[in-house]
């Protein structure tokens, strides 16, 4: 009996645990080991030949890798912070106000997600082209934001509606105005859910192909479109190093995110109240 | 002067009639309470008059001015919550200082102040504590600092010691009382529990469905109270059946002289105003609980039975005829209606 207590309660998390841990880490160090593999014929285990060919083809400057890569990421982070912007006063109305027709508004921000992608794109090209906003930076930002309004809403009606209004109250009688109470209670509060949701918003626009693809008329280049050929053609090296630089390169943004948020608002835990 | 003023106050929430016309005024510096079963509408009624919630009807007055264009922000009425409500975010200073902060106080100043107030309220030590590291009764020392802090013109203390265990509480009472005392500032407090009002308010307001039912002070609420319900609210009562006639009340335990219009009443009169005698009469005790400090009996006569308080070191056995005797001066007089 004890033995299969002891089974339940520590052996079974601990594999489940280190097994999720492993499919990740894998697979990553299969893609570090493919970045700076010259040739690799089967079956070897390991590369014959290692190669630092991909160090040029990513840092060296006549690919255009690193500007694509740093206008990519301005476009994410541009689509993170309109889509937090839009979802924070919308999932403020969703979760605390009572109006007519709200459980059918709370249904149209998910529809970005039930309707496929290919059938919304289509109908989202025709308007673009009408506002000519098509082969634009602002058309890709804005069809990014749409993909993404969805997720940074549900996050943020979730967390809004958890908090509450009771924090707000206690402000307001101890004399904050209600832009104070937004500032110094309520922001810090929605913290946790903004930075879920801001990551969230900003890897969905990151790793966005077919959209970009298509309104931005291959004019915007966006990082993953610009690594696609490359896993196309079978170059495994040069794509395992893009894939390399797309993980950290997101991963760097949400630690940023995190840290300098949490550092601002002094938020160390998710915090809740009913 | 009148801090506050309140009149024909009627409050709707979502459709829902919660406070039906309040009349109440409170005086600078006084403590009052507002007394009454969870439900009534006290906690609603002190929302609106910090202006959290705005009433349908009436007018509220705080220091002579009509409080209505006033935000919730402007009028100096600070609610202690029931949950308290620390901002988890800042620390034990921190949240001290929110008020001053938001008004603008230099920090030099704010922290200064914010200092001194955790001084009063026994708080030395854990300025720089995140509030979720705090045990209960800290935490409502922390949301009484704070709520003091921002210089409230009206203190408004919803149910503070509901959630403390007894030791904790006795303790919060004193500091409560000693803050009052030194500080003089206007208070009102939200309670169910009787005692609490007792102890530590000048005024009462006996509040039932939306309505304040007395309000006086609190030896005049418990001796002299206007309804059997507010008679009733302050623990277990005895009324006496009988007939006024020619100034007299008859009733089965004696008369006694009252300038009362003839008919028929209902003499309240409280246990501890009941005395057990020794000797054997016709009352039979037909239970007795001990209470530490006092008994509670249940004594018998005919088909009426009466609570009596006695002092600790009486000998009463269940079953013992005694004797009774009726404080008919204590007696307060309900009309019966016919």
């Amino acid at each position: 009996m004890k033995t299969i207590n002891n089974l339940v309660s520590k052996v079974l998390p601990k594999t489940i645990l280190y097994t999720a841990l492993l499919s990740v880490l894998l697979p990553l160090g299969v893609l570090l080991i493919w970045s700076f593999a010259g040739s690799w014929p089967w079956p070897n285990l390991l590369p014959k030949t290692f190669s630092f060919r991909v160090m040029g083809e990513l840092f060296g400057g006549y690919s255009g890798a690193l500007q694509v890569l740093f206008s990519s990421i301005l476009i994410s982070l541009a689509v993170a912070l309109v889509s937090i912007l839009i979802s924070i006063p919308a999932a403020r109305a969703i979760a605390l106000y009572d109006f007519w027709g709200k459980d059918f508004l709370e249904f149209i921000t998910l529809l970005p997600v039930i309707v496929p992608v290919t059938a919304f794109a289509m109908g989202t090209q025709i308007l673009f082209i009408r506002l000519n906003l098509s082969d634009t930076v602002l058309g890709v930002i804005l069809v990014h934001i749409i993909l993404c309004l969805p997720y940074t809403m549900k996050i943020l009606t979730e967390v809004t509606k958890a908090t509450g209004t009771k924090m707000e109250c206690q402000a307001l009688v101890l004399g904050a105005t209600p832009f104070q109470t937004f500032r110094y209670v309520t922001l810090p509060l929605l913290m946790p859910g903004i930075i879920a949701a801001a990551s969230m918003a900003y890897i969905i626009s990151f790793s966005q192909y077919f959209l970009t693809f298509l309104v931005g008329g291959g004019n915007i280049i966006t990082f993953s479109m610009f690594m696609f050929p490359y896993i196309q053609s079978g170059d495994r090296t040069i794509s395992s190093g893009y894939s390399i630089l797309f993980i950290a390169t997101s991963l760097l943004v949400f630690i940023l995110f995190e840290t300098l948020m949490k550092k601002y608002y002094h938020v160390e835990e998710v915090y809740f109240f009913n | 002067m009148q801090e506050l003023f309140i009149k024909d106050l009627h409050v709707r929430l979502s459709g829902k009639e919660i406070l039906k016309g309040i009349h109440l005024e409170i005086r600078k510096g006084e403590f009052i309470s507002l007394l009454g079963p969870s439900g009534c509408g006290k906690t609603t009624l002190i929302k609106t008059i910090a202006g959290l919630l705005q009433p349908d009807q009436g007018e509220i007055f705080i220091r002579g001015q009509n409080a209505h264009p006033l935000a919730p922000e402007k009028r100096g009425t600070v609610i202690v919550f029931q949950d308290l409500r620390l901002f988890p975010n800042l620390n034990v200073l921190e949240n001290v200082e929110f008020g001053m902060r938001m008004k603008g106080v230099p920090k030099g100043l704010r922290q200064q102040k914010a200092l001194s107030l955790l001084e009063k309220v026994e708080m030395i030590g854990f300025e720089r504590r995140r509030v979720n590291a705090l045990s209960g009764g800290q935490k409502q020392r922390v949301a009484l600092a704070r709520a003091i802090a921002a210089e409230p013109s009206i203190l408004l203390l919803d149910e503070p010691f509901t959630s403390l265990d007894v030791n904790t509480k006795e303790k919060m009472i004193e500091l409560v009382l000693q803050l009052h005392q030194d500080l003089n500032i206007t208070t009102v407090m939200v309670t169910h529990d009787q005692r609490d009002a007792l102890l530590m308010s000048a005024r009462i307001a006996v509040m039932s469905d939306g309505q304040i039912l007395q309000y006086d002070t609190s030896k005049r609420v418990y001796e002299a109270p206007t309804s059997p319900y507010v008679a009733d609210y302050f623990g277990k009562t005895n009324y006496l059946e009988g007939m006024v006639k020619g100034s007299a009340f008859r009733s089965l335990l004696g008369d006694c002289l009252v300038p009362l219009p003839d008919g028929p009443y209902q003499m309240m009169i409280r246990p501890n105003h009941l005395r057990i005698l020794a000797k054997p009469g016709d009352f039979i005790i037909l239970s007795v609980s001990f209470l530490g400090d006092r008994m509670n009996a249940l004594v018998g006569y005919q088909d009426q039975e009466l609570w009596v308080t006695a002092g600790p070191d009486v000998e009463l056995t269940v079953g013992e005829r005694v004797n009774l005797d009726v404080d008919f001066s204590k007696g307060v007089f309900y009309k019966k209606e016919i």
